[in-house]
């Protein structure tokens, strides 16, 4: 079934915004690689871009990438790659940092070798109010996207896209 | 690499020794290496031997930390940082429904 991306991105907003999420969430999405090696579900919903927040736990460097770790205190780290290669300033960027630091990291999970997020995009969040902020934010769109997975339950399967979506 | 339990300085007597903490507190005492934080009623001591040359502490500045929570009820601190200018009652109660929603999650 072929995917026209058009119709994809109109009938899912989630998939072409940032989505804020909590670490443990990010592990908790489902890929199925029949539709996309890049596109997952959180909640019944196609996400692709993903920012996390927390403290920087250690920053390592191999193979032509800096490796962020990051932890955000709910149970789970995750690496975050920034690539020298791809991204040269935004990698010269995460190499200052140090550990301890507060970042918002935006980037596409790969899982190809081992499961990281592939940064695209570096905040350092100075503001000491900046982090619970953050919390704030990925609490309500958490509530947000659970009270319309509800909604989407009663709507049948989008026969282009092969799952219901808001105007099926 | 286990991740960090964030509590408030009352809930730190509830985790398991060996286990990474982060909270908040403020100064009320730093002498020789060890500081003691407060929170409301609840105190807490500090071991910074691990990052001491890194570390500038004034008295009752808020600090965030993470650190070890060792068997006698101490904390080896691994990072610390100011966190001076934060808004306080927000950040407890953003801090206790985030809790609160975990607890949540963790029995669906």
């Amino acid at each position: 079934m072929p995917l026209e991306d058009e119709d994809i991105n109109k009938q899912c907003t989630t998939l072409t915004r940032w989505n804020p999420m909590f670490i443990n969430d990010v592990y908790s999405i489902v890929f199925s690689d029949s539709i996309s090696k890049e596109i997952g579900f959180w909640f019944g919903h196609p996400i692709c871009w993903i920012q996390v927040v927390g403290y920087v736990v250690s920053l390592d460097f191999y193979e032509d990438k800096y490796v962020c770790t990051v932890d955000d205190c709910t149970s789970q780290n995750i690496r975050t790659v920034f690539s020298l290669k791809e991204r040269r300033s935004l990698a010269q960027k995460a190499k200052r940092l140090n550990p301890g630091s507060i970042v918002r990291v935006g980037g596409k999970i790969q899982r190809v070798h081992s499961f990281h997020l592939l940064a695209y995009t570096l905040d350092l969040l100075e503001d000491p109010n900046a982090e619970w902020k953050e919390w704030l934010k990925r609490i309500h769109y958490r509530q947000k996207l659970q009270r319309k997975q509800s909604i989407l339950k009663e709507k049948p399967v989008n026969e282009k896209l092969g799952f219901p979506c808001k105007s099926s | 690499m286990d991740g960090t339990r964030l509590v408030f300085i009352n809930q730190l007597q509830d985790c398991p020794a060996g286990k990474k903490v982060r909270f908040l507190g403020y100064v009320t005492a730093y002498d020789d290496g060890i500081l003691c934080l407060q929170d409301g009623l609840s105190m807490v001591e500090c071991d910074l031997t691990a990052v001491l040359a890194n570390v500038k502490i004034q008295p009752r500045e808020w600090l965030d930390i993470v650190g070890r929570k060792c068997s006698d009820g101490k904390i080896d601190v691994l990072l610390v940082r100011s966190v001076v200018g934060i808004d306080l009652p927000k950040y407890r109660k953003t801090l206790q429904w985030r809790q609160e929603f975990a607890s949540e999650w963790d029995s669906l």
